[in-house]
């Protein structure tokens, strides 16, 4: 008869073949028939917890694929009628070797959570056979608040059984903050003569007894094979007798006066076990809080400083947290990092730019792409015409992601989503990719190249998709690309790309040059009209846009010449300076003199000459026009000595020479320098162009808004887009994307730095600027 | 080519918990998450919204994350969680904090309602658990999600409800812009016209204790958006709930006053106020009807919500819905939005074979998602809904109510009248 009071919830634990099913029905059994309502919950993925409880045909999951969508069902449909008169469930979950059958066990609870199964069932005792050891927090998912509280550990006297029992105390201990306790051992001999004793005092080691014994009894056997628990055996076997004492004294013991058990650490447990568990315990360290900690380990290994060469994503978590400063500021992340103490004087991203420094136009390509939802919602794109956080350096001609899908679709290419739901998680996502692939095989129409983007979620599923591509390869005999996702995959994806790429034969005509790192705009064909002026063809491009074609002739050429910046390094290294084409990294060319260098220098290379002269003439009333206006003008930068320094390396700044462009446009410049209190550090009093530079430094944020709101500067540089500290200071700001290449470039960038600097808008109005409240 | 799968055209669950966040001016989201989880706030934080605060240039975004990748999601990490949480509480601005996680970190066991309880009991701001439901759920049931959770918890003590106030429960704040601003009036002009006065709107955009002036209300609105948080407060609160759709359309907005009058006693008030707004809404359709909307062929993608609406409003001007899809998993859709058998989360490919792939329309009403999928190569798109990156409110513009529903018909007219001037240039000769 079932009661209102809140049900027993025995929850039973132990390595894999402790007798835990066998164990746990047979105690449900036993609860049912006494008048108890029970519901038995199967929590392992081979779902044969009800194995003695249900008849085989009629045994179904919660977790069956039911098409797309697993646990959409309501949990009342997967209820089963046990002939016992007590109600059962089981999780089910993949197949061995697939999916995450942690997460299985998870998405059950959440059901039985979501539809009030326990609750609105008026259980008086919920048992939940849970699979082994607790191997993830999915397995443990029976502890969470509102469900599991007595827990039950079946050990045998085996070591392997009682470190697993040692393993789940450690647990119970940390999910003991929601009234989960530890009930005690139930010992499980497998051998007969076994030293019981053995487990008392293993139990006493971690703070609790042995609730019962379970000798080796035939009746066990034979209730098996024939698929039925003990209370069903005629006659009435042995066993029975104590399976009760054990059943009334679990459900016996007060819930709020369970024991929070002391296990031991590896260490110590492989110690003791040595001496069969007699010697007295060491005395136990003070516990704090519990809850786990980042082995020291991996935190020695992630507290290493990232390479000053190559930003790379701070592993120091715990640092990052703290508020502590884990990076120079070149390698800082602003998105990465959270209320780092002094981000609010920082103006530049290097990272989140680099991030975005590449954008694959491959015609006929399948891009296969496996991800939730949420992975196709990361980062907002820059390349459809619209602001974002950053101030990218060629928003249109960058992505962090795929094209554009109508961009995808000019190009002949389409995008193929193996996505990723729960059931993918639980169930592996390697059929729906199998799926997917199987149907370009099957129909490939132009494809004549495979893509696999991957994403985080399939590696922790651990789907083993190289092989689904590989199979894919060798069916259709279409090219497939894997391209590395710990590094861009878009500029990996460019590596791989020559690997396939066929030679081009080469031909006769004149000097070609490749350009590396030019987006694909108007400023490129005006470069390439320039070196046409010298007698150069530009071959091939390739960065930030890449492209089949342009990597196929890429060796028929004489020169390469190369954009210096950060994000291109490691592909420069590895991929063109080993290309048989000589390579001449060199600062492209922007302003007047920084496309003189530029085309000099290549002129150079080629053994061609340059007539300067000739080639900058008709640009040089407007520059000298434009430098008059530019003089009456201050453009500002809030730096410290480090990103000083930076800024003289145009490597740093997506190979833009920003100092030495912005002082050739004319402009007064003005720096307010960041010093730590104390003033250690020195800073020049002046930069070295004299007094048309004024430095200004300031030790806080409050010094930094007085000397912004102060300074007659009109416009700051700043990385960020949405740089209220800028706006709501009165001024306006520029940033990487107002700079273009070239000797139109150059008139372009001054024009739009003063478009930038006469704005009245924030001069006129920043006071008013700060949100009024809504409705 | 192959029968391959294509985009499932719908926004994810956090997109919408962010929405959410975002209409809440002093709460900060913790998600244990990596990185991405802060990159994504700029599809609102800029892009979808101008005047959000949620991503801040000196690194306080309300968006806060853990940080944790798919190579320390094994390690426990309770300790950096309570640890941001304890810089979060130092904030001056934080009203309310929550906590969620994408599901890759959530799988792996962390009680996040555990960790938070102790900083609920030790300080005056609220902390509450958002669950984490990314791989199954969508956009809406995050932003539903978010209030469902906020009406549980809100300080509603010393309740004392006023006759005639009214609280707006599931309205979709998803910005800050004059568009939503708008919205807002429109609901609270509204309800004056009933002699009813909206005291909480969830969201305003206003700060949490804001929400706690809901405690005055003697009524409860609401709206598609969060129907369960509305029944959640109305049961608290021990006032009647008033479920009602969205009031988009003009016959939308007609049976939401009717709704509202009816549950309220104010019958003969609505039916008086219907008819003053009717006498502005209705002369200047007069021949913008026959002139700009007649016969033309209409495409839609974007919220569900909306589509009910939009489609009876484009009956109305007697233009003709051709295809609809929504983003947004099964089962949202009233018989309105399913009398145009219009797709729900559809692949990418579907929507486009629905659209006829290129064959002419007039006008394609959708958000950014359908934007990337169409361009514009078939034709005008006036991009509408969440989320809006080209189209922006500067200025009080509703899409709600009797006023909202000119402003709309003024902006697709607009939209249609362009689209017809652009036709005619290309066929004039040079």
């Amino acid at each position: 008869m079932a009661t209102t009071r809140a049900p027993e919830k025995l929850v039973f634990f132990g390595k894999g073949g402790s007798g835990k099913s066998t164990l746990s029905s047979n105690l449900s059994a036993i609860y049912a028939r006494s008048g108890l309502k029970v519901l038995h919950v199967g929590c392992d993925p081979k779902r044969d917890s009800t194995a003695l409880l249900v008849e085989r045909p009629e045994a179904r999951s919660v977790l069956s694929r039911q098409g797309e969508d697993l646990g959409v069902a309501p949990a009342s449909e997967f209820l089963m009628r046990s002939r016992l008169g007590l109600d059962c469930i089981e999780a089910g979950g993949p197949e061995p070797g697939v999916g995450c059958a942690g997460r299985g066990i998870s998405k059950m609870i959440e059901v039985l959570h979501r539809d009030r199964i326990i609750e609105r069932g008026g259980y008086d005792v919920v048992t939940f056979d849970v699979l082994g050891d607790v191997v993830c927090g999915g397995f443990a998912a029976p502890l969470r608040l509102g469900f599991g509280e007595k827990v039950v550990i079946v050990v045998s006297e085996e070591a392997m059984s009682l470190y697993a029992a040692n393993n789940i105390a450690h647990a119970v201990r940390n999910y003991s903050g929601n009234g989960v306790g530890l009930c005690g051992l139930v010992a499980n001999l497998r051998d007969p003569g076994a030293d019981v004793g053995l487990i008392e005092r293993f139990a006493a080691r971690i703070g609790t007894s042995v609730v019962g014994v379970v000798g080796r009894d035939l009746a066990f056997r034979e209730a098996e094979s024939r698929e039925r628990c003990l209370t069903e055996i005629r006659p009435r076997p042995k066993a029975l007798k104590n399976l009760e004492e054990i059943a009334e004294k679990l459900r016996k013991m007060d819930r709020n006066k369970l024991t929070v058990p002391e296990p031991m650490d590896e260490a110590e447990f492989y110690e003791a076990n040595r001496d069969r568990f007699s010697s007295p315990r060491r005395p136990l360290p003070a516990r704090g809080p519990v809850s786990g900690t980042i082995p020291d380990a991996v935190r020695g290994e992630a507290a290493k400083a990232p390479s000053p060469e190559r930003p790379s994503p701070p592993r120091d978590l715990d640092a990052v947290a703290d508020g502590a400063a884990p990076a120079p500021p070149y390698t800082r992340w602003l998105m990465w990092t959270w209320g780092v103490e002094d981000q609010w004087r920082q103006f530049f991203a290097n990272p989140e730019l680099e991030l975005n420094s590449a954008k694959p136009l491959l015609r006929d390509t399948a891009f296969v792409v496996q991800k939730e939802l949420e992975c196709f919602f990361v980062e907002a794109r820059s390349d459809d015409g619209t602001a974002g956080f950053f101030n990218h350096p060629w928003p249109d001609h960058t992505s962090n992601v795929l094209p554009l899908p109508f961009e995808l679709r000019r190009l002949g290419s389409r995008q193929l989503v193996a996505d990723i739901k729960d059931g993918e998680v639980i169930m592996g996502g390697s059929r729906k990719m199998e799926a997917a692939m199987a149907g370009l095989a099957a129909d490939p129409g132009k494809t004549g190249l495979a893509v696999f983007l991957t994403s985080c979620p399939a590696v922790v599923i651990g789907d083993d998709n190289a092989a689904v591509m590989e199979r894919f390869r060798l069916r259709s005999g279409i090219p497939t690309l894997f391209p590395d996702r710990d590094r861009d995959q878009h500029t990996d994806l460019l590596a791989d790309l020559f690997a396939l790429a066929p030679r081009t034969a080469r031909r006769d005509a004149g000097p070609r040059v490749n350009l590396v790192g030019f987006p694909r705009d108007r400023s490129l064909t005006e470069l390439t009209a320039l070196l046409a002026m010298i007698g150069v063809e530009v071959n091939s491009v390739l960065l930030p846009e890449f492209d089949r074609e342009s990597v196929a002739r890429y060796g028929d050429a004489d020169l390469q010449v190369i954009r210096p910046y950060r994000a291109y390094e490691d592909l420069t290294a590895d991929l063109f300076a080993k290309l048989p084409v000589p390579a001449l990294v060199i600062e492209p060319p922007y302003g007047v003199e920084g496309t003189r260098r530029w085309l000099a220098a290549i002129a150079k290379s080629l053994e061609l000459r340059l007539d300067w002269d000739a080639l900058s003439a008709p640009y040089r009333a407007r520059w000298d026009a434009l430098r008059a206006r530019a003089a009456g003008r201050t453009l500002g930068f809030i730096c410290d000595a480090e990103r000083l320094a930076l800024l003289r390396d145009c490597r740093h700044s997506a190979g833009v020479p920003l100092l030495s462009a912005v002082r050739e446009m004319g402009f007064r410049l003005e720096w307010l320098l960041w010093c730590p209190c104390g003033g250690k550090t020195k800073h020049p009093a002046k930069d070295k162009a004299g007094e048309r530079e004024t430095i200004r430094r300031f030790h806080s944020k409050k010094e930094l808004d007085a000397l912004l709101r102060s300074r007659p500067i009109d416009a700051v540089y700043s990385d960020l887009f949405f740089d209220t500290r800028l706006t709501r200071a009165g001024k306006s700001q520029f940033s990487l994307p107002y700079f273009e290449p070239g000797l139109d470039g150059a008139l372009r960038t001054v024009e739009r730095l003063l478009g930038t600097a006469e704005l009245p808008l924030y001069k006129g109005y920043a006071r008013y600027l700060a949100e009024e409240d809504h409705v | 080519m192959s029968d391959g799968r294509s985009l499932r055209l719908n926004l994810p669950y956090l997109l919408g918990v962010y929405a959410a966040v975002n209409a809440v001016r002093d709460a900060y989201l913790l998600v244990d998450g990596p990185q991405c989880v802060s990159f994504k706030a700029e599809h609102l934080s800029g892009k979808h919204d101008w005047r959000s605060s949620l991503l801040d240039p000196s690194g306080f975004h309300r968006i806060v994350m853990t940080g944790t990748t798919w190579d320390t999601v094994t390690f426990s990490r309770e300790k950096r969680i309570e640890s941001l949480l304890e810089r979060v509480l130092a904030r001056p601005d934080a009203g309310l904090v929550m906590v969620s996680s994408l599901t890759m970190c959530g799988l792996s066991g962390i009680q996040y309602d555990r960790l938070i309880k102790p900083f609920g009991k030790k300080s005056k701001i609220s902390f509450l658990e958002i669950r984490c439901d990314t791989l199954d759920h969508d956009w809406l049931d995050g932003y539903a999600s978010v209030w469902g959770e906020l009406a549980k918890s809100v300080d509603l003590a010393r309740a004392k409800p006023r006759k005639n106030a009214v609280a707006v429960v599931g309205h979709l704040m998803d910005r800050n812009e004059g568009d939503q601003d708008g919205n807002l009036a429109e609901l609270a002009r509204m309800l004056g016209g009933l002699g009813l006065d909206l005291v909480s709107a969830w969201p305003s955009g206003g700060p949490y204790g804001a929400l706690s002036e809901a405690r005055r209300a003697s009524f409860v609105v609401g709206l598609p958006y969060a129907r369960e948080a509305a029944a959640t407060l109305a049961k608290r609160l021990k006032v009647p709930l008033i479920e009602t759709e969205l009031p988009f359309g003009l016959g939308a907005s007609e049976r939401w006053v009717r709704a509202v009058a009816a549950a309220t006693g104010r019958k003969a008030a609505g039916e008086r106020f219907i008819d003053a707004e009717l006498r502005r809404a209705v002369p200047p359709l007069e021949w913008a009807a026959p002139q700009v909307f007649l016969n033309k062929k209409l495409l839609y993608l974007g919220d569900p919500y909306l589509l009910e609406g939009f489609a009876e409003l484009s009956a109305l001007l007697g233009a003709r819905l051709e295809s609809a899809a929504v983003c947004s998993r099964a089962g949202r859709l009233g018989p309105r939005g399913l009398a145009h058998a219009a797709l729900q989360e559809p692949e990418e490919t579907a929507w486009l074979t629905a659209t006829g792939a290129g064959a002419p329309y007039d006008l394609c009403v959708t958000n950014n998602v359908g934007w990337q999928v169409l361009g514009l190569e078939a034709g005008p798109v006036m991009e509408f809904g969440f989320p809006s990156y080209f189209h922006h409110s500067l200025a009080s513009r509703p899409f709600l109510g009797f006023r909202g529903f000119l402003e709309f018909a003024d902006r697709m007219a607009e939209n249609l009248m362009l689209a017809r001037m652009r036709t005619v240039s290309e066929r004039t000769p040079a």
